[in-house]
Formats: C-alpha cells, sequence, structure tokens
C-alpha cells in the first residue's frame, strides 16, 4: 500500500466518523451508550467473522492478547468519553477530544521516537486550527468533565500507537475481529449491569435497526479494519494529523447535508478559520513523508 | 475463490447496505441516499461478469423490501452497467489488473467511475421517461452524485483494501475480447465520444435544465448513446 493509498484510507475513516452523527442522532434518547457498544461493535464482529472466517487460521494467543489490550483501551476511551460529554458542552468536548493532535507526538517523544520538524510544524497549526473554531473560550472548561475527556483522550492516543505497533506484528483483520469481539463483550457487561434487562427494554422499530446496522458497519466494521490496514502502511502520528481534519469534514458535511439528514448548520467564520488552518497544518505534516522518502533517495 | 462465492459475497453486500439505507428517502418510492452504489464498480472490477451480475440481482432483491416496481428492470441493467462498464473500460486503459496502487490508476478510477455514474444516472431518467413518459430531472441528480459520491468516497478505499497486498483477493482477467473495440483506433474514439456524449447529456441537463420532452437533440443522442454503450460492452 502507497503512502497515497494510506492516506485515502485514513481521509475515509474520518469521512466516516464525521458522517456517524447523523445516524446517532437518530438513536432513541433512553437508548444507553452500553447499548450503543455491544450492539454495534457486536453485529461488526459478527460481519467481519463471517466474511472473513478462513483468517482465524492465521489467529494466535499473541493476537488475542493484543485484540483484548486494544479493546480494553478502547473502551476506557469510549467510557470516558460519555463521561466526559454528559458534563460539559460538546463542542467543549470534541475540542479535547481532538487534543490527541499533541499528545500522540508527546507520548511518541516519551517513547523515544524520533519525529519530523514538519510533523511537530503541522501539529502546532492543526492545534492553531482547534483553538481558533473554538473561539479561544475557557470558560466551559473548568468542570469534572475536563479530567474525563483528557482521560479520553489519552486512551485515544495509547490506543493509535498501539495499534500503529500491533497492525505491523500481526494480521490486521484477524487483530481488528478480536478487538471488536471483546469490546462487544465488554459493551454487553455492561450494558446487563446497568439494566439487567438490557434487549428485553428496548423496542426494535425498523427505523433503529437500520440506524444499528449502517453505524456497526460504518462506524465499527469499516472504520476499524481500515484504520487496521492503514497503521499496517504508515506511522501513528500520520493517522493523528488525518483524524484531525474532522473539523473541516463536518463543516463540509453540515453545509452539503440537506437539514432532514443532519445538514443546514450554522456557518461561522471561527469554523472556516479553524478549518484552514487545520488543512494547513494537515499539509504541513503531509510534507514529511516526501521529505523523509527525498533524504532517503539522497 | 469459486464464482459462486464472489457472486454470493457481492449480493449480500449489496443487499446489506441497499436495504439498511431504504430509510433515507431522496425521491419517495424511486430512489434514496445509496451507499451501496460504491459496490458495483468495485464488483465489477475485481470480478467482472460475475460481480456485475450480483449487483443487478442485488438490487432487484433489495428493491423487494420497500420500493419495488415496474422500474425495478431499469435498476436492475443500471446496476450491471454500473460495475461491468468500468471493467470493460479499465482494461482498455491499463495494461495491469485493477489496483490503486499508482496516480496514474487513481485518475483512471476516477473516469471510470465518473463514466459509469453517468451512464446510470442517464439509462435511469430516460429509461423512466419512455416507461412513464414522465421526466424526472431529480432523479437523474440524485443518481448521478450517489453514484459518483460513494463510488468514489467509500468504493475507493475499498478497493485499496482488497487489493492490498496482504489480503491478495483474486481479480478475474481482462476480458476475452472485445468484439468492437479491437482496433487502436477503435479503442481510442469510441470510449472518448461515448464519454462525450455522457459529458454533453450531464451538462445540458445539471446546467440548463434540459429534458428530452422540449428539446430533441437529446433523445438523438440518448439513443447514439444507448448504441454506443452497447457497442462498448460486448
Amino acid at each position: 500500500m502507497t503512502k497515497t493509498e494510506s492516506s485515502i484510507l485514513l481521509f475515509s475513516i474520518t469521512l466516516c466518523w464525521s458522517a456517524s452523527y447523523i445516524f446517532i442522532r437518530n438513536l432513541p434518547e433512553e437508548f444507553s451508550s452500553y447499548a450503543y457498544l455491544a450492539l454495534t461493535c457486536g453485529i461488526a464482529a459478527a460481519v467481519m467473522a463471517v466474511i472473513f472466517a478462513k483468517r482465524f487460521r492465521q489467529m494466535t494467543a499473541g493476537t488475542c492478547r493484543r485484540g483484548f489490550l486494544l479493546s480494553i483501551i478502547l473502551s476506557a476511551n469510549l467510557l470516558l468519553e460519555k463521561k466526559g460529554i454528559a458534563m460539559m458542552e460538546a463542542a467543549n468536548a470534541s475540542f479535547l477530544a481532538s487534543l490527541t493532535i499533541l499528545m500522540v507526538p508527546l507520548l511518541q517523544l516519551f517513547l523515544h521516537q524520533k519525529l519530523s520538524r514538519n510533523h511537530m510544524a503541522g501539529a502546532g497549526v492543526i492545534l492553531l486550527g482547534l483553538c481558533v473554531s473554538n473561539g479561544f473560550d475557557i470558560t466551559g472548561f473548568c468542570t469534572v468533565g475536563t479530567g474525563y475527556m483528557l482521560g479520553a483522550c489519552f486512551c485515544s492516543s495509547v490506543y493509535t500507537i498501539a495499534a500503529d505497533r500491533y497492525a505491523k506484528q500481526d494480521d490486521p483483520l484477524v487483530i481488528c475481529i478480536v478487538q471488536m469481539t471483546f469490546t462487544a463483550v465488554t459493551g454487553f457487561i455492561l450494558w446487563r449491569l446497568e439494566s439487567p434487562q438490557a434487549l428485553r427494554e428496548i423496542t426494535f422499530t425498523k427505523e433503529l435497526l437500520s440506524n444499528i446496522f449502517i453505524l456497526a458497519f460504518f462506524t465499527k466494521a469499516y472504520a476499524y479494519i481500515a484504520l487496521m490496514f492503514s497503521q499496517k502502511y504508515t506511522d501513528a502520528l500520520r493517522v493523528t494529523v488525518i483524524a484531525s481534519t474532522e473539523p473541516i469534514v463536518t463543516l463540509l458535511l453540515s453545509l452539503l447535508l440537506p437539514a432532514a439528514y443532519g445538514g443546514g448548520g450554522d456557518f461561522r467564520y471561527e469554523s472556516l478559520a479553524g478549518a484552514v488552518l487545520i488543512a494547513a497544518g494537515a499539509v504541513t505534516a503531509g510534507m514529511a513523508g516526501s521529505q523523509q522518502q527525498m533524504e532517503g533517495e539522497k | 475463490m469459486s464464482r459462486t462465492k464472489k457472486f454470493m459475497i457481492t449480493l449480500g453486500a449489496f443487499l446489506l447496505l441497499g436495504i439498511s439505507f431504504k430509510a433515507m428517502v431522496l425521491v419517495e418510492g424511486l430512489t434514496e441516499v445509496r451507499p451501496v452504489n460504491a459496490v458495483p464498480p468495485v464488483a465489477g472490477l475485481l470480478w467482472g461478469f460475475t460481480g456485475a451480475a450480483a449487483c443487478g440481482l442485488g438490487n432487484l432483491l433489495a428493491d423487494m423490501a420497500g420500493t419495488f416496481s415496474e422500474a425495478s428492470i431499469l435498476g436492475i441493467i443500471g446496476n450491471f452497467a454500473a460495475a461491468w462498464l468500468p471493467y470493460r473500460l479499465w482494461y482498455l486503459y491499463r495494461k495491469e489488473a485493477p489496483n490503486l496502487h499508482s496516480s496514474r490508476n487513481i485518475v483512471c478510477y476516477c473516469f471510470v467511475c465518473a463514466v459509469s455514474a453517468m451512464t446510470s444516472a442517464w439509462f435511469l431518467s430516460i429509461g423512466l421517461y419512455v416507461m412513464e413518459e414522465i421526466w424526472y430531472e431529480e432523479i437523474y441528480r440524485y443518481v448521478f452524485f450517489n453514484n459518483l459520491g460513494f463510488s468514489i468516497g467509500l468504493g475507493m478505499p475499498v478497493l485499496i483494501m482488497l487489493t492490498a497486498d496482504c489480503v491478495e483477493i483474486s481479480c478475474c482477467p481482462a476480458p476475452r475480447r472485445y468484439l468492437i473495440l479491437r482496433g487502436r483506433a477503435a479503442k481510442a474514439v469510441l470510449p472518448a465520444v461515448y464519454t462525450a456524449l455522457m459529458l454533453v447529456i450531464c451538462g445540458g441537463i445539471l446546467f440548463f435544465h434540459s429534458n428530452p420532452i422540449e428539446h430533441l437533440w437529446m433523445r438523438i443522442l440518448s439513443g447514439a448513446s444507448l448504441i454506443l454503450l452497447m457497442l462498448l460492452s460486448i
């Protein structure tokens, strides 16, 4: 897989995750987050297991262990995020979640990994873009929710770095299926603890089933397979840089989609300025690869 | 991988995606938001006739979940063409199996997807006009953007994954024969003329609101396009 191919893959994941809010907001309010986690990951794991059944031959105890570890980090991330979002405004929570762009390079430096100047500069410009789109407003951050969101951000960064390492060691498909299965089991256990009646309490309408299938297929099955694949051929920082373009995609979707499908959002100049800076940062960081390639060729 | 398995995988993917999105209606009883349109170009490029046939049948079965009508016959042909045409065109321009490892291949993929999207949109809207004598401009617009957007936005990354060296999916070989597109001149001229006709029709509908009821040239160009499409397909 070439660098361009892995970038296309990563960008398609960003597109999927940006578009997922259309379907998430169609879920009923009483639908538990644990139910969401258990059902979407469960369906995704089942679909992947059926399609890639032959791949299980390549599964080892090590793959299982690594998949389990990834699922624990992913579940912790999702649960902390849920707590954090409940305690603060969505825009502030989204800003804190985007801080992975800062946390991943910091963790990489801590792990004695080399970072190019372009990567560092790109990450800085993207961070500035996020601040601009947020309007440099810090009043909403003095809550416990900030702690939870920073915890979620840390887990997300650790996940990106761990997935980067494991995807290069194992078959990305197998590790993805194992991870999805364990995440579904974790979600189901938590769902049962929260509400012992679990499945019986939900009224499955055609719309609800449709939304769950769409989310399972795109935001879980497709997105995580694509993520593992691209991580096999690229580095963790590049993954974070492309993921950080999510505000641009969200802005475009809200302008392009009809109001009935989640579009028609208010246009703000801060969002546009932030999006331009994020794009500039992504391009700057993206140039790191070609620079390294040129140096290698020399 | 056997042909039956290829057929069943494509059919399964088509049904799963097609039925899930039936709730996101764009034109009542006729079309909806269709990420499933990412399947035909990928299935066609990788598995040729088998993939195309599965797409045609898959569309018919998915229609049975809510939008089944006489127009479903157009859906079968439209989706078959959306898979078959990219397969035929790819091997006219590239000598290797479908992949997106180079910029040229990416451009070629986008080109065949664009031609395929224009073909599906034109065939369905003109087909509905012939069958019901009503012109739906929205159908052309929705089908075109659905096909183009999803085949590039979703189909391209899927093709990248399926052609990655750690997946090793087996592609079907290049078309055994081109009955008409044999000589160099035919290979160069016919696809170019067909693309030009599709572009004229697309531009006319999207920018000037042209329609076959008021504009004779639309009917003439559509007739010529149909003949060329058949020549490209055999």
